[in-house]
């Protein structure tokens, strides 16, 4: 045993505080750090997972990049991205504004549950069940309708389930957040402003929204953040096993085909592009928080 | 009685709305999964006609029982991860929090930042590590590779450090051990932040398919998640068994509501607690 000073104050066993992150900083080394600088080695190499790998330079990004599909990807990911971002924070907030307001306020453990139900569903539960309402022959809508809406064949129409199934999914999530947000503001704060002769709507405009803002911060960049990642909802609504057409098929699909073609460089690449990608969204989005201060 | 106010009703009515809106694709779940394929053709919308348990025999018959099989290597892998993170992490946030020493701060800092990078850019080169290492097709790989997340030591810091000092100094005048410390104090005083972290990483394991779908190629070992899907390619060149699949998602869906319809202050505090989920 090493020596140990009674009464220790903080940080007089230097060798504890150590010990305790030790597990953490190995573990994230291992699997973290080391695969990740793996990656961006590998993203200049041409390499087919055997073999030896040649080192092609910024080929594999020039190439990518040069590439109609990457591209096409990417923008399927922000068009699930922005077209469910906007009817997922509309609705999350006024529903956790009106469950929080006073006249409501007194049912809100029964609402509560209710809406955050959807975000304990299994993703991939929920996808496959969209598949049956959505779909062609047993979808509720085709037979509420009489005859087959292509819902799950039109590349337009697709795209749009996507987006209902990941507003649908989200609501809970940031309704919760933003109602947390809300028991921040006392309600003597919107009285006043009642008093002095603002509406309700100018309340929440000019009070609540903006004494909001750190909420709204955190639940737009982590929702960002999130979205750029999807996979599942697309990949499950949108195909048989796996493999949606190119038109509708998120980013990530894009790393997972490179690598099934054993491009494991350009698989790296792509994985790069992603981090930039989320890098400037995430930059981008501080900044306006930032910008109107 | 005084009579509610218009505006009250209003704002019932449309809370209702959306209630029932969003409860609708769970009852076609639930209810498909008690549907015979002939009614569910018919009707995918409302309650069934005469309710058979007869789906869900058939998919634990399904493939010699790979479904129970890989419904428990979920639960196994769900379960075992969540622990691994949670000793981990909390291990980690101890020393974050009540400790000074060299390169805390840096480290920290360097930590959160890398956040920033999705796990998702380490499929490739993991693949590839795996695959030399032979860990391909192991309950190892779907459990070890994450257990080391940021988000998790920072939700552990953070509630960590609101524990006041006086209570670790009482120990130490006692002459305790940190490990003790760590053991009789801080993790019985953290046990909401524990609980909020299991319940978050629990949900994060349990939905998990890219993942597990690279890594794994034999059925046995894989999570139900993976399985579920690719049901409706059973008999692919005609009919699609639907309502198998209808019953595997009110099996994967089901159990998750109920726990969360017992625990739900703590599945709700989970959300506000990890508001920094990335």
């Amino acid at each position: 045993m090493a020596i140990r000073i009674k009464n220790g104050m903080k940080g007089e066993r230097q060798w504890t505080p150590y010990l305790f992150i030790l597990p953490f900083l190995v573990s994230y080394a291992l699997f973290f750090i080391y695969p990740a600088v793996y990656s961006l080695a590998l993203s200049f190499f041409r390499y087919k997972g055997y073999g030896k790998a040649s080192f092609i330079g910024f080929n594999n990004y020039k190439n990518l990049l040069t590439y109609r599909t990457l591209w096409m990807c990417l923008g399927n990911t922000l068009f699930y991205f922005i077209a469910s971002f906007i009817p997922v924070m509309i609705v999350s907030f006024s529903l956790a504004l009106i469950v929080r307001s006073k006249l409501v306020r007194k049912w809100q453990s029964l609402y509560k549950p209710i809406i955050f139900l959807p975000q304990v569903c299994a993703v991939v539960a929920s996808s496959l069940c969209f598949k049956i309402i959505f779909g062609d022959r047993v979808g509720v809508f085709s037979q509420l309708a009489g005859h087959p809406i292509p819902f799950l064949s039109d590349n337009t129409l697709m795209k749009w389930v996507v987006v209902v199934l990941l507003t649908w999914r989200g609501i809970g999530w940031y309704f919760i957040i933003f109602l947390s947000g809300l028991t921040t503001i006392s309600d003597e704060i919107t009285e006043a402003a009642t008093i002095d002769g603002a509406g309700p709507i100018a309340t929440i405009f000019s009070i609540v929204i903006p004494m909001m803002k750190p909420t709204f911060m955190l639940a737009f960049i982590t929702n960002a953040i999130g979205s750029l990642k999807i996979y599942t909802e697309p990949n499950l609504l949108l195909a048989l096993n796996y493999d949606p057409p190119m038109q509708v098929a998120p980013y990530i699909n894009l790393i997972i085909n490179s690598m099934g073609g054993g491009q494991f460089g350009m698989a790296s690449a792509a994985g790069w592009i992603l981090v930039v990608v989320i890098l400037i969204l995430t930059l981008f989005q501080l900044n306006l928080f930032q910008g109107d201060e | 009685m005084r009579k509610p106010h218009p505006t009250t009703i209003l704002m019932h009515v449309i809370l209702i709305l959306v209630c029932l809106l969003l409860l609708y694709p769970v009852f076609v779940m639930v209810a498909g999964s008690l549907k015979t394929a002939e009614e569910l053709a018919l009707n995918a919308s409302g309650l069934p006609k005469t309710p058979v348990l007869e789906n869900f025999r058939r998919l634990f018959n399904f493939n010699s029982g790979l479904i129970i099989r890989t419904y428990a290597n979920s639960i196994f892998v769900a379960t075992s991860y969540t622990g691994l993170v949670v000793a981990v992490a909390s291990l980690a946030g101890f020393a974050f929090a009540k400790f000074r020493f060299w390169g805390r701060d840096v480290l920290f800092l360097l930590l959160l930042i890398t956040m920033m990078i999705p796990v998702e850019l380490n499929i490739t080169p993991l693949y590839l590590f795996f695959s030399r290492l032979g860990w391909l097709n192991t309950y190892r790989v779907q459990i070890i590779p994450g257990i080391a997340n940021v988000f998790s030591l920072f939700l552990m810091r953070q509630y960590m450090v609101t524990i006041p000092d006086s209570l670790i100094e009482a120990a130490r005048i006692d002459s305790a051990g940190d490990f003790f410390i760590f053991r009789k104090i801080i993790i019985p005083v953290s046990v909401p932040a524990i609980g909020a972290l299991a319940i978050l990483q629990f949900l994060s394991k349990w939905n998990e398919l890219l993942f597990p779908k690279i890594m794994l190629t034999k059925e046995r070992l894989m999570p139900i998640m993976v399985i579920l899907p690719t049901l409706n390619e059973i008999d692919s060149a005609r009919s699609v068994p639907w309502e198998l699949v209808l019953a595997g998602c009110t099996l994967v869906t089901l159990p998750l509501i109920i726990v969360f319809l017992i625990f739900q202050d703590k599945f709700l505090s989970s959300v506000t607690l990890g508001a920094v989920k990335g």
